[in-house]
């Protein structure tokens, strides 16, 4: 079993980055995922959204905001990696406030049976039916309305969607390159929402639920370069047993060789650590010896559990988890309600009640710091 | 104040026009809007332009030509009749509503010490009783007599739709010390159609609820 | 009080609308105000008023109902329970995944807005015969904790789990949805420079 230490007290820079500096800061409340990307120049990338517990803000507009950003000016752009509402909580919030960013996202969704599936669902305060779509069917509607159709733009494998070359006065390119989903993924996703659609009728009451499919196949794993460094950020990409699909499609498509991509040293593991998520060939074949990991916590399903951080330090030098799985912090109840509630329920996990940051600044020259905040675990 | 709720009710009332034969208890467990439940004739009074009701768990429907009320008595059950009006209404979404009742009602009993204080508190008993020059004469104990007996406040929203706020407090009964305290939250349905009646019902029954109940605790304890 | 407002107000308690005036200030009762616009528009008893379960309902004192009360034959009888519910908490739930004896339900505070939300497991046992149809990944539910009480029912801890029952989309909504959607298609992939 391996050791862990929890951070005692946040060593977070509060600073922005120098302008050779990049940054990867990961954020993750227990349920929900957040990267915020800084690529050089003062320019920043957003992958995902997910809200502060304290704020309800995005958190990525309040860490930007908290270091003196121009969110309107300095994002260049937002991926949404899938649609699961822990990676996409606060992305309407994110879109309308950077103005100058374009949206990415994965190619499943730029479809009719997505556009169908968020027209049938309207806006449902009364029961939050529609809590899953709420943000994608936001977004939409309002490039719809606005006719802004050129900042949306869908992503799918082998695609070099962002390729950042400054100008005079640095020398670090950066770029990012979709890893998935490929053409067989996005095509088994589109067909899981006609059926999904095909399902909806009167007999079929309302629910609250993923409007996706449970594989995550059709979620974006990006490569994302700074110079000659570079990470593997995993998103909840999930194993598939067909080769043309998620991770095994990476593999066969041999994309790394093909577009020349250094392996990474840093990996934003997959699928909060799991197992679903966890093929040996992404250590082999897509990172350097000895990688860098970071994770977020799932604290619904108590990911990673200890046997997915075991796995995945065997592959790793380090490897930081924004929670600790094992915290559990006391809920404000009355008295009465907490002897019910003992009594009553097998079990409880409480979640998000902090965020916990993971923030990676390397320089030009391939240096890299690491820091951590309070509610982290490091292995 | 010292006092004890005797019981809450919450009901939703509709003003419009409604077909009451439609309100069967079939019609609710067809359409899957009331779960299953073994109902008798006396559960029952369906003749023509009157329906009423007695619904699972102490919940009571009544539907005229012009007016739809459905209320709880307990308030477990009030967040549900929401959900109960919602799934009825998107099934007839072609009536016309034109007003909205969102009604909140307790019966509390008073201490004898604070059930003279309360009333003289609400509307000060000088004004009618100097008024009177007869009064003056009186003997104690049919002076004891007077008193509040009700008293209706109405408060303007606070919000964009038309209508009001009207509380009503009114004795129940002198002997036990029991008032009834109600808060009629009343909107006026501007499209006088179903959807908007949703959308008002939907974004402020739980909020009308919160205020009710708070505001009617801050009366009694002001 | 002015003679008109006298008169009106004698005809109308003749007529048995007594209630009209019930609640207007004095000055509209005069009959040259009455032509303006009215500054009080909803001076007349609202019909949103108060359920009114008989069509002579008063309102009465639990401390002396009977169990079943019968204002006359032309109404339904009200079983009035001798206790009221005193909530010490509510909660919204999604069930997250379930089996046949386990249920795994989010929970969000309804009482106390800043608890963070909850997973729990719970027995299915918890649930009614009637709700345990409804048990489905995603189904809603309310969960509420409390005292029951009454004249002649002494205190008891209560909990009570309600599904809620969410009607599915109509063929309408559905075709509906479906036209919006080609609009959308046509827009954002099949290169229409504007939305129809």
């Amino acid at each position: 079993m391996q050791r862990s230490t929890k951070i005692s007290s946040s060593t977070i820079r509060l600073n922005q980055p120098d302008s050779n500096q990049a940054e990867v800061s990961l954020f993750g409340p227990g349920v929900g995922e957040c990267i915020v990307l800084h690529i050089g120049e003062g320019k920043w990338f957003i992958i995902d959204s997910c809200r502060c517990p304290k704020t309800k803000q995005p958190i990525a507009l309040s860490y930007l905001n908290s270091m003196g950003v121009n969110v309107a000016e300095s994002v260049v752009g937002i991926l949404l990696t899938h649609w699961h509402k822990d990676h996409i909580d606060g992305a309407f919030d994110l879109f309308t406030s950077c103005k100058n960013a374009s949206l990415y996202f994965s190619h499943a969704l730029n479809s009719r049976e997505m556009f169908h599936m968020c027209a049938l669902h309207k806006k449902d305060v009364f029961a939050n039916t529609d809590k899953e779509i709420r943000e994608f069917k936001s977004i939409i509607d309002s490039i719809f309305n606005s006719g802004e159709k050129g900042r949306l733009i869908p992503v799918s494998a082998n695609h070099v969607f962002f390729d950042y070359r400054d100008s005079a006065q640095s020398t670090v390119n950066t770029k990012m390159v979709a890893l998935t989903p490929s053409p067989v993924s996005t095509t088994e996703a589109i067909a899981q929402l006609a059926d999904q659609i095909s399902q909806a009728g009167p007999s079929n009451p309302k629910l609250r639920k993923n409007v996706i499919g449970k594989e995550n196949i059709n979620a974006v794993a990006i490569w994302f370069g700074f110079g000659n460094w570079s990470a593997l950020l995993g998103s909840d990409l999930e194993m598939s047993t067909d080769d043309d699909k998620s991770w095994k499609s990476i593999f066969k498509s041999q994309i790394y060789q093909k577009l020349s991509l250094s392996k990474s040293s840093l990996y934003k593991v997959a699928h909060h650590g799991s197992s679903n998520g966890h093929h040996n060939d992404i250590y082999t074949r897509l990172l350097s010896n000895n990688p860098t990991s970071i994770a977020t916590a799932y604290t619904p399903s108590n990911l990673p559990k200890r046997s997915d951080i075991d796995r995945i330090k065997s592959h790793c030098s380090e490897l930081t988890v924004t929670r600790d799985i094992n915290s559990n912090t006391k809920l404000k109840l009355d008295p009465m309600v907490e002897r019910e509630l003992k009594a009553i329920a097998k079990s409880r996990t409480v979640l998000n009640e902090k965020i916990g940051h993971i923030q990676i600044r390397i320089t030009d020259q391939g240096t890299v710091t690491s820091e951590a905040s309070e509610s982290c675990v490091y292995y | 104040m010292n006092y004890k709720t005797i019981s809450t009710q919450a009901d939703i009332v509709l003003v419009g026009s409604f077909n009451p034969a439609i309100f069967h208890p079939e019609w609710f467990i067809r359409n899957k809007i009331i779960a299953e439940w073994n109902y008798t004739k006396d559960d029952l009074l369906f003749v023509p332009d009157i329906t009423q009701v007695s619904l699972p768990s102490e919940q009571y429907l009544k539907v005229l030509l012009n007016q739809f009320s459905i209320k709880a008595m307990m308030p477990s059950d009030f967040l549900g009749l929401r959900d109960i009006v919602s799934s009825t209404f998107s099934l007839l979404k072609e009536t016309p509503v034109h007003q909205i009742g969102l009604n909140y009602t307790s019966v509390l009993k008073l201490s004898d010490e604070d059930w003279k204080k309360f009333g003289k508190k609400l509307a000060p008993i000088e004004v009618w009783t100097n008024s009177a020059e007869y009064f003056s004469e009186l003997d104690d104990k049919k002076k004891e007599q007077a008193g509040l007996c009700k008293l209706v406040i109405n408060l303007p929203r606070n919000d964009e739709l038309n209508g009001f706020i009207r509380s009503t407090l009114s004795v129940n009964s002198f002997e036990n010390r029991e008032i009834t305290f109600s808060i009629n939250n009343h909107i006026e349905i501007e499209k006088k159609d179903v959807p908007q009646m949703l959308d008002i019902l939907e974004s402020h029954w739980e909020e009308s609820l919160a205020f009710s109940k708070l505001y009617m605790d801050k009366i009694l304890n002001a | 009080m002015p003679e008109q407002a006298i008169s009106l107000s004698f005809e109308q308690v003749i007529h048995g609308h007594s209630s009209l005036i019930e609640g207007q200030p004095w000055g509209l009762l005069n009959s040259e105000k009455q032509t303006e616009k009215s500054a009080f528009p909803y001076a007349h008893n609202p019909q949103t008023k108060f359920f009114d379960l008989s069509l002579t309902e008063t309102g009465t004192s639990h401390a002396h109902t009977p169990n079943k009360r019968f204002k006359n034959q032309s109404t339904i009888p009200v079983e009035l329970k001798d206790y009221t519910e005193d909530l010490k908490q509510i909660w919204d739930g999604t069930v997250i995944s379930f089996n046949e004896d386990t249920i795994k339900i989010r929970l969000e505070d309804k009482i106390t807005l800043e608890n963070p939300e909850t997973i729990v497991d719970l027995s299915i046992d918890e649930v009614s015969s009637q709700d345990r149809p409804l048990i489905k990944e995603g189904a809603m539910l309310f969960w509420y904790i409390g005292y029951r009480e009454g004249n002649k029912h002494p205190r008891e801890r209560f909990s009570k789990i309600c599904f809620r029952r969410r009607l599915g989309w109509t063929d309408k909504e559905i075709e509906d949805a479906n036209t919006i959607a080609k609009e959308y298609e046509n827009f954002f992939i099949n290169n229409s420079s504007q939305p129809a």
